[in-house]
């Protein structure tokens, strides 16, 4: 288990955050941000209500092969310093699963899984 | 394999970031494993699909 630190921040301006973003000052076990997206442009931009389902799409279901640690990699971390310190951060938008951490962690594994559709006019039209 | 790690000092002076999105991380401190994924579909014939809705006038 990694020795933790104390994180100290001075100014951490953030002038969005929504769409369930995490901000966190401290430290964490593990952090796993998921996003699924469809992104459908029209020219006519009419959108009726239950038009697309991430479930019939394959991208949203196919596995991704992740690497595997496997290494026998044993590592001991000494920290002269026991302080994280952060003096000031500027972020205009944290959205749609985007994560800030000032602190210590053990493993992220994050994922996105975007779809585009693009629904032109036939020439004909 | 072994390894020791000596971390002096950690600090970060100034950051200025704009958009952190789609499961993005941006993260200060110290950390075990990453593992990042990401699927992009935006196929050509997509692009010129004809419209399928009828088009209300």
């Amino acid at each position: 288990m990694l020795n933790r630190r104390i994180s100290s921040v001075d100014l951490l301006d953030i002038l969005e955050s929504g769409d369930n973003a995490v901000i966190e000052i401290g430290d964490s076990r593990r952090i796993s941000p998921e996003t699924h997206v469809i992104a459908v442009q029209r020219e006519k931009a009419i959108f009726f209500e239950h038009e697309f389902s991430f479930g019939d799409y394959e991208i949203f279901f196919r596995d991704i092969p992740r690497p595997v640690v496997s290494e026998d990699v044993e590592i001991t971390t000494l920290h002269r310093s026991p302080v994280i310190q952060v003096k000031n951060i500027d972020i205009f938008s944290v959205s749609t699963s985007g994560v800030v951490h000032i602190g210590s962690g053990d493993n992220i594994r994050a994922e996105a899984r975007i779809k585009h559709i693009r629904h032109l006019l036939r020439e004909d039209d | 394999m072994t390894y020791t790690v000596i971390n002096e000092e950690l600090k970060v002076e100034d950051a200025s970031i704009t958009f952190i999105t789609t499961s993005s991380v941006f993260f200060v401190g110290d950390i075990k494993t990453i593992s990042l994924a990401t699927a992009f579909d935006s196929p050509p014939e997509e692009e010129i699909v004809g419209v399928t809705i009828p088009l209300l006038e």
